[in-house]
């Protein structure tokens, strides 16, 4: 069992813990967010405010949590459409001819040797500020890698004799996918997916830095860290929630793929 | 009556020439062997005949398997045959090690009569490892947790679904000891009485066919330099390839 692996425990009981704030704080919490309490700003954690105020007094707790979950959510749609993408490639350019996929694979390495995240600030920049821009910006040549990493693991697999006794049997290659590729490639294929997740929320954040993600007042950690830098010396603790939140985050998710890739190149859970 | 014909069979690899001048036969119930050291061309010749070479690889001559010419079949009619009438068995690693045996049977059940309902299919995959001497409760079992003669008996019960016309053998006892072999040969032997099926057994060891087939092939760099009864390979071999074999 992968959860017997104590790293993939811990990993899982963090990122429950962030999961389960981002969605019952804001449900519990008597401030919205975004509703401005300018007699109360940049107040330090108390029993009012558990994690403090920034510069217009809104709840930092409340504030944090709606980060965490745009965080969360962009991370994992953006991975679930590089998933899929991804496997669709991969599988393309598994089984087309010679030449569809002679002209599928260089069209990938020419995407894929475009600087990612300045492709991700130019489109970011082009498109206009907001959830849909931000999405097609990160999920734009974001499934080159799963689709890469896919498609050279699905070539070990074809290879492997059980493959060639199924084809034997009869079998099509919608049936080799489903039944064989796929299975046999959920290792890298999770391993590739955390990783994923993690460098999504990491690009979500620091385009929110820039300016070009999530605007004002929707909270994102990316622009609560950029505000609170200039506060830096007087209010730390307006950086650090945020900046401690992002940092747990990809920690839990390096962790689990981490244990992931260890798990699935041994052959067993520990 | 011939079962297979093969007629100036060719396989070319760019200007490479891999298989040529293949002239051989099957009949409808006969066991016949195909010897060669590795490379010499076996497993390239098993392919060939079910269709699975790559489309980079030229095909020349003639290849007429149950009165039906091989090489104007369709990509169709060959998943058809593959999964009715001509079937293949490897080395005991053809097992997916992700899947419960059970699963591994009701994908050829599946692929063979996608019509069954999941009770008809579950109950055919029984009879299948009834019939190939195994327990009910290895259909529970993933392939590391089975034997190496278990595992050969699986691979060979996903083989005779439809029951096949043409079991192709492909080194299917190399990695098993001599008493399993034994064994697998015998289970090969009783299942050709029992459906009339009939057997290329592809071995590198000249040794394992001496009792188990009817006629030997001898391929040496891409030909058959020789072809005769078990007997006559034992007792007078022609070619000096087939002597150096039994040295």
């Amino acid at each position: 069992m992968i959860f017997l692996n104590r790293q993939v425990l811990l990993a899982c009981i963090l990122l429950s813990l962030f999961a389960l704030f981002a969605l019952l704080a804001p449900l519990f919490s008597p401030y919205t967010g975004v509703e401005v309490h300018l007699l109360d700003k940049n107040k330090p954690p108390s029993w009012q405010f558990l994690l403090g105020t920034d510069e217009l007094g809104r709840d930092l707790c409340t504030r944090v949590a709606l980060g965490i979950r745009i965080s969360l959510f962009i991370g994992l749609i953006a991975s679930l459409i590089d998933l899929i993408v991804g496997v669709f490639f991969a599988t393309l350019s598994v089984f087309f001819s010679k030449r569809w996929r002679s002209f599928l694979l260089q069209t990938m390495d020419i995407l894929y040797a475009i600087p990612h995240l300045l492709l991700v600030i130019l489109l970011s920049t082009s498109m206009g500020p907001g959830y849909l821009s931000l999405l097609i910006a990160l999920t734009m040549t974001g499934w080159i890698r799963m689709a890469r990493i896919l498609r050279s693991h699905f070539l070990d697999v074809k290879e492997r004799a059980f493959v060639q006794a199924s084809l034997a049997m009869g079998a099509n290659k919608r049936h080799i996918l489903w039944v064989h590729l796929l299975p046999n490639s959920q290792g890298p294929l999770l391993v590739t997916l955390t990783l994923t997740i993690s460098s999504t929320i990491f690009a979500e954040a620091f385009l929110s830095f820039l300016g070009l993600g999530i605007q004002a007042p929707y909270a994102s950690l990316g622009t609560m860290t950029s505000e609170a830098l200039s506060a830096l010396p007087s209010y730390p603790w307006r950086l650090f929630v945020p900046g401690g939140s992002i940092i747990l985050i990809l920690l839990a998710f390096s962790m689990l793929s981490d244990a992931l890739r260890d798990i699935f190149s041994l052959g067993y859970a520990e | 009556m011939n079962l297979l014909t093969i007629q100036d069979l060719s396989i070319m690899h760019r200007q490479t020439s891999l298989l040529h001048d293949i002239h051989m036969h099957i009949n409808s119930g006969e066991i016949v062997a195909l010897v060669g050291a590795t490379g010499s061309g076996k497993s390239l010749f098993a392919k060939a005949l079910l269709g699975l070479l790559p489309k980079t690889m030229l095909i020349q001559g003639s290849i007429v398997f149950d009165g039906k010419e091989l090489k104007d079949a369709s990509a169709q009619e060959m998943r058809t045959i593959r999964g009715q009438t001509m079937s293949l068995i490897l080395q005991e690693s053809s097992l997916n090690p992700s899947m419960r045996i059970l699963h591994q049977l009701l994908e050829s059940v599946y692929i063979a009569r996608p019509h069954l309902t999941k009770k008809e299919a579950k109950e055919r995959v029984y009879q299948l490892l009834h019939r190939v001497h195994l327990e009910k409760e290895i259909a529970k079992a993933y392939p590391h947790m089975l034997s190496g003669g278990m595992k050969q008996r699986i691979a060979i019960a996903q083989a005779i679904f439809a029951p096949p016309k043409l079991l192709i053998a492909d080194e299917s006892t190399t990695a098993l000891d001599m008493t399993v072999q034994a064994e697998i040969l015998c289970l090969l032997h009783d299942l050709r009485q029992t459906y009339h099926i009939s057997i290329l057994f592809i071995t590198h060891d000249l040794s394992l066919v001496r009792n188990f087939c009817d006629r030997v092939l001898v391929l040496h760099e891409g030909s058959i330099v020789e072809a005769a009864s078990v007997q006559e390979i034992f007792l007078h071999p022609q070619h000096s390839y087939t002597r150096s074999l039994l040295l």
